[in-house]
């Protein structure tokens, strides 16, 4: 076994922190960015649908600048089965990914709308997916996954190969896409919609080992917290502004985190409980804390404001596709 | 006054094996231009010396001085040329010096254990002294003592004590006694051919005996100066050779051999922060390290700062960039053989410390033996713990094990039966730990663990004709890389194998070489990583394999040297190998030929071609994170050559070379080829063409160096399912000019200055053409060109500078060294990282202006 190749984007991640080297920064938004994309099943705050469920995608769109117009359009790509073969949906595909303008004529490429947005530092575009228009691709789609997370005596080589594994991965996906239309500005962005056939499996072995997943809420966003009482205890993140760096933190809510089971190499399950995380994003001024490319996670970081007013973003992610987010409108300090 | 010949002499070896840049004398035949290279195993010393007669004239105008020789010894002892450097103060002792010395014998220097001419520098002096009548042997001995070398306490036989007008010469042991001296103040002269001339002052008294040690100073102390291209004729079209002492000066290289082969011909310039040999366009897993014989698993340290092998037990190594012989296998790239030396027969020790690391060896006589050991560690952990806090305090909470390396080696030797038993052990170990407070126990953030142990016994021996070099071996490999939950590789390979070499002359023209080259190995792996294909984050599955395997990978070879004409030589050979591992094709023919031809003395014209194969990597070969069905690695060399020799101990050669790659082992798209598709396949393709320039001047006269240059061009074809496919791209390492120059001198004083220059074309990346924002991640997704590879980063610049000084006191020395990397501050750009949003690639600078100090103390 020879050392991974690997090795050398590491030692240059960490090169690129030692030496500061000068490049945008992730966090700070100057322009139009679509900046998150959340769904869930009407009314619910469940982020994972079932079939012919109503599913409301809603994505954040920041825009610091205040360009009007501003239009986003929306479209879905339908479940992809790789065990039968089939290619990577066009909504994956970075080649089309990278230039937009072919998604809409792709294979398997169905439009969900769009329009614009309302003016301001901080909106949200919302779109709806109905599954029953898309009924037989995700029957399809959860047929294969409950074969292959199913052990039968005999299995034919038209059914996927058994995987345990697959018991909790119990979901398919839809790929949407959102793009984000200003003058001389496109930005696109992904969501992938988990689907898992909860009705389907119940009564079998297979119900209740995936945990279909709710989103997260945030609890507050705030700012400066001290000991003892914490970031719960903290004042919100609202003007007036003390002069000089202020600690940015939020909470989630207590029912925020769940627990889903994680398949072990040997078959059997671990309860995981969901590992919740603060991403943040400012129009201006800096954040000390960076990774190299300028990602900003933590529950509290550091801000130097800007001379004038700004926006924060927040925005909490359950690492199972399940997201919420708060933007805040803040005066010069 | 009368004229009297002191007979001093010295000798300092000057440079070896390419008689022919030295001008014969007319009438007598050239020396044989030797191909290939070769390390002196012993330098030659004076068996019989002839007295010159003091020339009357000289001894008329009182003339005393020194006539400055440069004389080639022939493989019998026999003085086969002699040419006057500098006549020295009166005309007529050149003359008297070249006649006596063409009387001289020598015991023969040695060229990898065999007699080879070769070329030394000589100086004779010619001192008047008055005529003192000879003593008589019953006078009594009133001066005796002995003669040691200063620094290494080495006792000196042969010198020549003349005091009084009275000579006497020491024995094996450097012990001397003067007999019938006058009482009173009387002055001693100690004459050694290999060191300074050393005169006292001595207070003769008539009742007791002086009892004295003299110290002479060595006029270099390094013990093997100069390298050999002489008599052990090459078999390959292009074999670089190096002499640890020729090069552990050079600037840039830590004093560390093994790193030198990164600035010869076909090698391509390794990433800062990256040890990688990268061999004409071919992977650096593609190229093959043998250390005396036994295959090792890597050759760098962490980040390449220094090769797992201390230089202090090294006598010398060979570099393959290609076509070598059929002995050498499983590798379809280059090849390095490391020679260790020999232990000493006297106690030694050193110290030595530099930024990077200290190490520590003795050596000595031990049971009928002698022993040699070796120990290194690095001290990159507390720098960076000392450095860290202060540029990178997030990093520096995180770190746990810094970068820590050690490695070691020991050799015994003694005769055994009709040749010598070397037993062996050597390894090393490296670990880089990150461990973040929320890690889960056991699942460090990162962590990445190298390690092997070798243990190795080794006969030489000769039985008639038939010379035999056996060795067998067993070892250890480990190699483990954990990144928290998400993924994880612990591995162990076990290791048995045997080498045998035989070498039959059979005539003057035909020689057959033969021997097995075989292991058995056993594996031991698991593997566990997230299950692919899943979003957002959170590891919902793992997946993983575990297994033992035991394999048997036998081989052997032939390989005949025919030489039906004195300018005409041909090297046949036929390989086989087998690894019962694989799934299918698991053996393979490796045919190989070169073909030499001198058109005239000082050149040959080589041209050769072979196939080579070798099994695919252990960890290609696992169902989950390679494909099992993997089959060997081929490739196809083709390569013409020309040398010539010429004056000052210099030469050119010049490489062309064309390689062929197919069956590499190269990556499968799954999004393409299905997320149930391996992840390996034997489908790529490749192809290498360059051509190399070395101009070299072998150390001679204090200079020492090289230039060197390739032009290459390394392409790639990928697995049908990436997108690339069918298009050819270029080798991630494709580097199209690579120039570097290298020069040493020492000074005296011992004194070494030296530089070393480079420049590089910049390696190729691949342009991005648009992003888009993966929500799911939380990171933009840089969407790649299709056209892979295809830009360059700008070129690299380079120059170094080093300056080397050793102090030799009466029983020791102290050398310090300091070595300026990048000393002109040239920033260069090493990698290219993509901006959050891709829409910039920032270059990340490799070394800026870097001094590094380094201290040695030996004993």
């Amino acid at each position: 076994m020879h050392r991974p190749r690997a090795l050398p984007p590491l030692l240059a991640g960490l090169l690129l922190a030692a030496c500061g080297v000068d490049a945008p920064k992730q966090y700070r938004v100057p322009d139009v960015r679509i900046l998150a994309i959340r769904d869930h099943v009407d009314p619910t705050s469940l982020a994972d649908a079932d079939q012919d469920q109503q599913v409301t995608i809603e994505a954040l769109v920041a825009n610091p600048r205040g360009r009007a117009p501003i239009t986003i359009e929306w479209y879905g790509c339908l479940p992809w089965i790789p065990s039968q073969g089939a290619p990577q949906p066009a909504c994956l595909d970075g080649q089309r990914l990278a230039a937009p303008d072919t998604l809409p004529s792709a294979p398997g490429v169905f439009a969900l709308g769009g329009g614009a947005v309302a003016p301001g530092a901080s909106a949200t575009s919302l779109v709806t997916l109905d599954l029953s228009t898309i009924g037989p691709s995700v029957s399809a789609a959860f047929d294969d996954l409950i074969a292959g997370a199913t052990w039968l005596p005999q299995r034919d080589a038209s059914l996927p190969p058994y995987d345990p594994t697959l018991r909790c991965r119990l979901y398919a996906e839809v790929p949407v896409v959102a793009i984000a239309r200003a003058e001389g500005v496109t930005e696109v962005a992904v969501k992938r919609v988990r689907l898992s056939p909860t009705l389907r499996v119940r009564g079998t072995a297979l119900e209740g080992i995936y945990v279909p997943n709710a989103n997260p809420a945030i609890g507050s966003v705030n700012r400066d917290p001290t000991a003892p009482g914490g970031c719960a205890a903290a004042p919100p993140l609202a003007a007036p502004l003390p002069a000089g760096e202020i600690t940015l933190c939020a909470t989630a809510t207590a029912a925020s985190p769940e627990t889903f089971n994680q398949c072990q190499v040997d078959g059997s399950l671990l309860g995981v409980q969901e590992t919740l995380e603060f991403q943040w994003y400012v129009s201006g001024g800096t954040i000390d804390r960076a990774s190299f490319d300028g990602n900003v996670v933590g529950d509290d970081v550091r801000l130097t404001p800007p001379a004038g007013p700004f926006t924060v973003w927040a925005i909490l992610r359950d690492g199972r596709g399940g997201a919420d987010w708060r933007a805040v409108d803040l005066p010069a300090p | 006054m009368i004229g009297f010949v002191a007979a001093l002499l010295s000798a300092s070896l000057l440079q070896v094996g390419s008689p022919s840049a030295a001008s014969p004398p007319p009438g007598e035949p050239p020396p044989q231009e030797g191909a290939p290279a070769g390390v002196l195993t012993r330098s030659p010393s004076l068996q019989q010396f002839i007295p010159a007669p003091f020339p009357p004239e000289a001894e008329a105008a009182g003339a005393s001085g020194s006539v400055l020789l440069s004389i080639v010894i022939g493989e019998d002892g026999a003085v086969t040329a002699v040419k006057v450097l500098d006549p020295g103060p009166h005309p007529s002792f050149a003359p008297a010096a070249e006649a006596a010395v063409r009387q001289f014998r020598f015991l023969p220097a040695e060229i990898d254990g065999k007699p080879a001419p070769v070329e030394i520098e000589y100086r004779y002096d010619f001192v008047l002294k008055r005529a003192a009548p000879a003593a008589p042997a019953e006078l009594p001995v009133l001066l005796s003592g002995r003669v040691i070398e200063r620094g290494t306490r080495t006792p000196i036989a042969g010198a020549a004590i003349e005091a009084g007008g009275v000579t006497a010469e020491t024995d094996a042991a450097g012990r001397f006694a003067l007999r019938g001296l006058a009482p009173g103040e009387v002055t001693v002269r100690v004459v050694s051919p290999e060191h300074e001339p050393l005169t006292m002052q001595e207070t003769i008294a008539a009742d007791r005996v002086v009892e004295v040690e003299y110290r002479l100073t060595r006029r270099h102390y390094d013990p093997y100066e100069a390298v050999v291209r002489g008599e052990r004729p090459r078999r390959e079209v292009s074999v670089k050779a190096l002499a640890t002492e020729e090069v552990r000066t050079l600037p840039g290289t830590q004093g560390d051999v093994i790193k030198v082969v990164q600035n010869l011909p076909g090698v391509a310039r390794s990433p800062f922060g990256v040890g990688l040999l990268v061999v004409r366009g071919s992977d650096p897993a593609d190229s093959a390290v043998f250390f005396d014989g036994v295959p090792i698993p890597l050759v760098f340290h962490f980040g390449g700062i220094t090769s797992v092998v201390s230089s202090d037990v090294i006598e010398g190594l060979d570099f393959y960039p290609g076509n070598f012989g059929a002995r050498l296998g499983r590798a379809t790239g280059g090849a390095v053989e490391i020679r260790s030396r020999e232990p000493r027969d006297r106690f030694h020790g050193l110290a030595q410390v530099d930024v990077y690391d200290g190490r520590a060896q003795v050596e000595g006589p031990l049971g009928g033996g002698r022993l040699v050991l070796s120990v290194r560690r690095s001290w990159v952990d507390a720098v960076l713990r000392a450095a860290l806090p202060k540029v990178a305090p997030d990093a520096a909470d995180d770190l746990r094990i810094a970068p820590r390396y050690y490695d070691y080696q020991a050799r015994y030797s003694r005769p055994l039966g009709r040749g010598t038993l070397s037993l062996m052990a050597f390894g090393a170990d490296d670990k880089l730990e990150f461990v973040r407070t929320d890690d889960t126990p056991g699942r460090p953030s990162f962590f990445l663990g190298t390690l092997f142990h070798r243990g190795a016994a080794r006969w030489r021996a000769a039985f008639g004709d038939v010379q035999s070099d056996l060795v067998v071996y067993g070892g250890r490999d480990s190699f483990d890389v954990l990144q928290g939950t998400a993924f994880g590789v612990l591995s162990e390979v076990w290791s048995l194998g045997v080498r045998e070499t035989a070498r039959w002359r059979l005539s003057d023209a035909l020689t057959l070489e033969g021997g097995i080259d075989s292991a058995l190995r056993r594996l031991e792996y698991s593997l566990y990583s997230a299950r692919p294909g899943g979003s957002g984050g959170s590891v919902d599955a793992l997946i993983g394999e575990k297994a033992t395997g035991t394999w048997l990978a036998p081989g052997a070879w032939i390989e005949a040297e025919w030489q039906p004409r004195p300018d005409l030589r041909l090297v046949g050979g036929l390989r086989a190998d087998y690894d019962s591992r694989l799934e299918t094709a698991r053996g393979w023919l490796d045919p190989r030929a070169t073909l030499f031809w001198d058109p005239r003395p000082g050149t040959t014209l080589s041209a050769a071609a072979g196939l080579f194969g070798k099994a695919p990597e252990p960890g290609e070969l696992t169902a989950l994170f390679g494909n099992p069905a993997l089959v060997p690695p081929r490739a196809a060399h083709y390569a013409i050559g020309l040398r010539q020799a010429l004056p000052w101990g210099s030469s050119v050669e010049a490489t062309g070379f064309y390689k062929s790659l197919w069956r590499l082992v190269t990556s499968v798209d799954r999004d393409a080829a299905g997320l149930d598709a391996p992840l390996l396949s034997s489908a790529g393709r490749g192809e290498a063409i360059g051509a190399e320039l070395l101009l070299r001047k072998d150390l001679a006269r204090g200079l020492f160096g090289w230039l060197s240059y390739t032009w290459s061009r390394a392409l790639r074809r990928d697995d049908p399912s990436q997108p690339s496919w069918p298009r050819w791209h270029l080798f991630d390492l494709d580097q199209t000019h690579n120039l570097t120059l290298v020069v040493s001198y020492r000074l005296p004083g011992e004194w070494i200055v030296g530089t070393r220059v480079r420049a590089v074309s910049g390696n190729p990346y691949t342009p991005f053409i648009g992003h888009f924002n993966d929500t799911d991640t939380t990171r933009y997704q840089c969407v790649a060109s299709p056209d892979v590879l295809s830009r360059r980063v700008g070129p690299f610049f380079q120059a170094d500078a080093r300056v080397d000084k050793r102090w030799v006191f009466a029983r020791w020395m102290f050398s310090m060294y300091v070595d300026v990397q990048n000393a002109t501050q040239h920033e260069n750009a090493e990698f290219r990282v993509p901006s959050y949003d891709c829409t910039q690639q920032v270059s990340i600078p490799g070394l800026p202006v870097f001094p590094s100090l380094g201290l040695r103390a030996e004993w």
